[in-house]
């Protein structure tokens, strides 16, 4: 007993100032990812439902989807980078990685874009049937969460830059990186159970 | 405290990857992906065959990231974090799969489908 | 410029409207004149709506939940009043009138009501309970309050501009699809859910942090108090089934603004998915919504017993237990829809299998009674109360969870009186019955436990009048949601259950005349709670100052064994650790953000709610930039200096020293 309160003790003055970002951000990711099964749930059971309009498998193009799963990956590298440098303190090293991710998940977006216009102009819209309601819900809740995740690069590195990296900026940062390749999880489920699995005969 | 001590000791709370970590977890998941891919289109599988194929390569990939890009790990200081994420992950896919079984269910015997 | 909003959305020919309007607007005046009669809207603003104290934030969920209860309880009463004349004539409520009615009487009482009053309770308790000065976010604390609050407001600025919902408290399509419901109250009840939902789960994250991380030296994981486990529970399940809420009332919102096809009738939509989404959350929400409560009962129980919790560890497993198995049962709402024997006995045996958990913690409660010295104050009766409604409630809910006697009664009548049985006698009195017991550690000051016995005996033999008849008629075929009837055998049974409705009215107003007169008579000296342990409790929060200072505890406790004050008291430790010396306590500052990300949601909800899409997109940035822009704000703490801490603790024992002398 007398050992019990021995060590609590010394812990118990450190206590409060703990920063317990990090752990509550990854309590509201495993929420976020209930969000995507939900998605990905509507998705399965609507898979089919074309209505007589146009089917999956007459509109994906792989290239493009291989494209943007390249970039989101290799943007999730560089995330990583980023974080490695910041853990050194090194103030330009982590600015340079984080421009560098958040190009890419720009062009991850742009070819998401681009990709909805297509469809769209091709009769592929999300009215036409229940399908493409629920495939443009389910990919562009990604997307949104990509472009929030992109904001929120832009927001860290003004933060950087005028505040230099410190004890606050981490936990910020370690939030940033669990979201960022958090998306990059995500999408894994999308390529493999939406895109690929509808180009099977 | 100064800048640098500040981010030393945040080095204890959080545990994070170096370059190699990184790295292998990249290259991983570019033969996964790669795998993917190739087999849907060389066609070399049944749909059934490549449904399975496919969940099993999308969730070696999802363990692949999940311990090199987000640390997940079984350290005890980071159970609490461990458990709560398998625990998602089961009720995501209590959800998926429940989901499945009760519409394909509701489809067959009211001939919706 | 104002999307589909006109002068005619405004119904100023529907006397009931124009007359409540008329209501609110004599009460709110007179509040706001009050407030700049007695000078207090600076205290107003910056300690309550701005505060990011939990202890405040707490008490303004309950005001919010009881003003809620009101509008909800009247909604009741119109009902019950409705159905009670309406035999053989259309009564005084038109349809269209009556159906927006039971609609906001669930989203009300459910989503407004119950949810509220459990985060207030939350978070007046954990923090005291485990030893914390505040929550892990503080700020994510005060935002919380003000989304849940936008929501609320919403759904009451349908009653005076639009209209409300008319589908039902969980709108199912089709009816809820545009072309059955063109008019702008699903879109309220949309709007207003997700706001309000993302308040909720924002409480989950925070509270979970704040208990897994935040517990006081020594407390390991069997050594929470059980009000803190079913936080634990309940947070673990908003988090996990509040997305599927989310993502069907988002696609229900996506078919009706963008014309997508989830669940119209046409393209492939699938009603049903609908129904699998949201009950998905649906079950699971009721048990988010119960347990807390059983853990006030696990709280009053062993405390007037004066001896420890009958089965602790068995306490905190079937909590756990109850949490995974309501995952398995969402089924049980909709046998009816036509699945085959395997999904429906599937999902039939494991709503059976959940009621044994429950059980074990009735017999919990009754072996911890069992010899124990009950003192029979308030929050016992309503204890006792609510094991006897639960368990006839638990009782019908096995009934209907047999499928082929769901046949029979889905939909009915008999539905209804068992939800009532179960979320009146174990949400409401589990609340209740926590709100008299830790009245005094909130405010400082005592509560009438004589009119707290009279509003129970009211709530008690009215809820028994109100809903037994409804078991009848519901046995006698009557479906639920009848606007009028014409069958002679259900007409005496409509109106015992009005005369029930009329009888818990009473039991309210000796409610209200209970915090009437406790507020009124704060001042007296015997009312006022000087030792902060008035019941000689068991837990943590006793051991502070009633109400607990800003910091709550000067020192953080040492928890040495489960029960921690009563161990302590018992072994003569000195919880507050007096003469160790004070050392300065780091605080949260208070700020407006939260308050005015919950008004501008309020205008981006009204703005989408009406297609106003300018509004919408102004207010949507302006959230994002006061989020980025407090994300830049470093200087979020004050120091409250040792000599002051000193100052208030020495006042405390001081008081405390007084007390035992008299």
């Amino acid at each position: 007993m007398t050992e019990n309160i021995m060590t609590v003790n010394s812990v118990s003055e450190e206590h409060e100032h703990q920063n317990h970002s990090v752990f509550g951000f990854w309590i509201y990711l495993m929420s976020d990812c209930i969000i995507f099964g939900c998605l990905f749930a509507s998705y399965a059971v609507l898979r089919f439902q074309f209505a007589g309009g146009p089917t999956a498998k007459e509109m994906f193009e792989l290239p493009g989807v291989a494209m943007e799963t390249a970039l989101l990956l290799v943007s999730s590298l560089t995330f990583g980078f980023a974080m490695i440098e910041a853990y050194k303190g090194k103030k330009t090293g982590t600015v340079f990685w984080m421009i560098v991710s958040a190009i890419l998940g720009a062009g991850f977006l742009f070819l998401e874009i681009k990709e909805f216009i297509y469809l769209i102009a091709h009769g592929a819209s999300p009215d036409v049937s229940a399908f493409w309601s629920t495939f443009f819900t389910l990919v562009s809740t990604h997307g949104l969460h990509v472009t929030l995740g992109i904001i929120w690069m832009i927001v860290l590195i003004v933060q950087i830059l005028l505040k230099g990296i410190n004890s606050k900026m981490l936990p910020r940062l370690a939030c940033l990186s669990l979201f960022w390749h958090f998306l990059d999880i995500i999408w894994i489920c999308v390529f493999s159970f939406v895109y690929l699995l509808s180009m099977v005969p | 405290m100064t800048e640098n001590q500040a981010v030393i000791s945040h080095e204890k709370h959080y545990q994070h990857g170096n370059v190699v970590s990184y790295i292998v977890g990249f290259v991983l998941s570019v033969i996964l992906t790669v795998i993917a891919f190739y087999i849907v289109i060389s066609h070399s599988l049944s749909l059934m065959a490549t449904g399975i194929a496919l969940g099993i390569l999308a969730t070696l990939q999802i363990i692949v990231q999940s311990s090199l890009f987000l640390h997940v790990s079984l350290m005890p200081s980071k159970r609490v974090d461990l458990i709560s994420f398998l625990f998602s992950v089961f009720v995501a896919l209590v959800i998926v799969f429940g989901t499945l079984f009760v519409m394909h269910n509701v489809g067959h015997f009211m001939m919706s489908r | 410029m104002l999307g589909k909003l006109t002068l005619s959305a405004i119904p100023y020919n529907v006397p009931i409207l124009v007359g409540t309007f008329i209501g609110v607007v004599v009460i709110g005046l007179a509040v706001l004149g009050a407030i700049t009669y007695y000078g207090k809207w600076g205290v107003l603003f910056k300690n309550w709506l701005f505060s990011v104290d939990h202890k405040r934030i707490g008490i303004m969920y309950i005001v919010l939940a009881l003003i809620m209860l009101f509008r909800g309880f009247t909604d009741a009463l119109m009902m019950r009043t409705q159905q009670a004349l309406a035999y053989n004539s259309p009564g005084y409520l038109p349809p269209s009138h009556y159906d927006q009615i039971f609609t906001a009487h669930g989203t009300i009482m459910i989503f407004f009501m119950a949810m509220a009053f459990m985060q207030g309770l939350f978070n007046l308790i954990v923090p005291l309970q485990i030893g914390a000065r505040d929550v892990a976010f503080p700020f994510i604390n005060s935002l919380s309050f003000w989304l849940t609050t936008a929501g609320a407001i919403l759904v009451n600025i349908s009653l005076f501009i639009g209209d409300f919902s008319t589908a039902g408290w969980l709108a199912y399509p089709p009816v809820s699809e545009l072309q059955f419901s063109p008019g702008v109250g699903v879109d309220y009840y949309i709007w207003a859910i997700e706001i309000s939902g993302i308040g909720t789960v924002l409480t989950a994250v925070n509270f979970l942090t704040t208990i897994t991380k935040m517990r006081a030296p020594g407390m390991t994981w069997m050594r929470i108090p059980i009000f803190t486990w079913t936080v634990i529970a309940s947070c673990i399940m908003i988090f996990t089934t509040f997305p599927a809420l989310t993502v069907a009332i988002g696609e229900l919102a996506l078919d009706r603004y963008l014309g997508m096809h989830f669940f119209t009738n046409e393209a492939g939509g699938n009603v049903m998915l609908f129904l699998n989404l949201i009950w998905a959350w649906g079950h699971p929400e009721v048990y988010i919504l119960v347990i807390p409560a059983f853990g006030c009962f696990s709280e009053i129980v062993p405390v007037f017993s004066k001896k420890p919790l009958f089965g602790y560890p068995t306490m905190v497993y079937a909590t756990m237990a109850i949490t995974i198995l309501s995952l398995f049962v969402w089924v049980h709402h909709f046998f009816t829809m036509g699945a085959g024997a395997n999904v429906n006995t599937f999902f039939g045996i494991m709503t059976m299998i959940i009621a044994i958990p429950t059980g074990v913690k009735i017999f919990n409660w009754l072996f911890t009674m069992y010899r124990g010295r009950i003192d029979f104050t308030a929050p016992m009766y309503w204890t006792i109360g609510f094991i006897i409604v639960f368990v006839i409630g638990g009782m019908t809910g096995v009934m209907l969870s047999i499928p082929a006697s769901d046949f029979v009664l889905h939909n009915s009548e008999f539905l209804v009186a068992h939800f009532h049985n179960t979320i009146i006698g174990g949400v409401y009195f589990g609340y209740i019955a926590g709100m008299n017991f830790w009245f005094s550690k909130v405010t400082g000051f005592k509560i009438s436990q004589k009119l707290g016995k009279a509003a129970f005996f009211f709530w008690f033999f009215g809820f028994f009048l109100a809903f037994m008849p409804l078991y009848v008629t519901g046995f006698d075929g009557m479906v639920r949601r009848l606007n009028h009837y014409d069958n002679p055998e259900w007409h005496i049974w409509l109106q015992i259950a009005c005369l029930g409705a009329f009888c818990i009215l009473v039991g309210i107003v000796c409610q209200l005349a209970q915090l009437f007169l406790a507020i009124i008579n704060a001042k007296k000296p015997e009312n006022i709670d000087v030792t902060g342990d008035p019941w000689d409790g068991r837990s943590l929060e006793w051991s502070t100052s009633s109400p607990a200072p800003s910091y709550n505890f000067a020192h953080i406790p040492i928890v040495h064994s489960r029960d921690a004050y009563a161990y302590d008291k018992e072994h003569g430790i000195d919880t507050r650790r007096t003469s160790e010396p004070y050392h300065d306590i780091v605080m949260p500052k208070n700020t407006s953000t939260g308050f005015w990300i919950g008004i501008i949601s309020i205008v981006l909800g009204f703005s989408a709610v009406w297609h106003i899409w300018w509004l919408f997109i102004i207010s949507g940035v302006i959230i994002l930039a006061i989020v980025i822009g407090y994300s830049f704000i470093d200087d979020k703490e004050f120091i409250i200096p040792a000599s002051e801490v000193e100052r208030i603790e020495k006042e405390y024992s001081r008081k405390l020293m007084t007390q035992v002398a008299e």
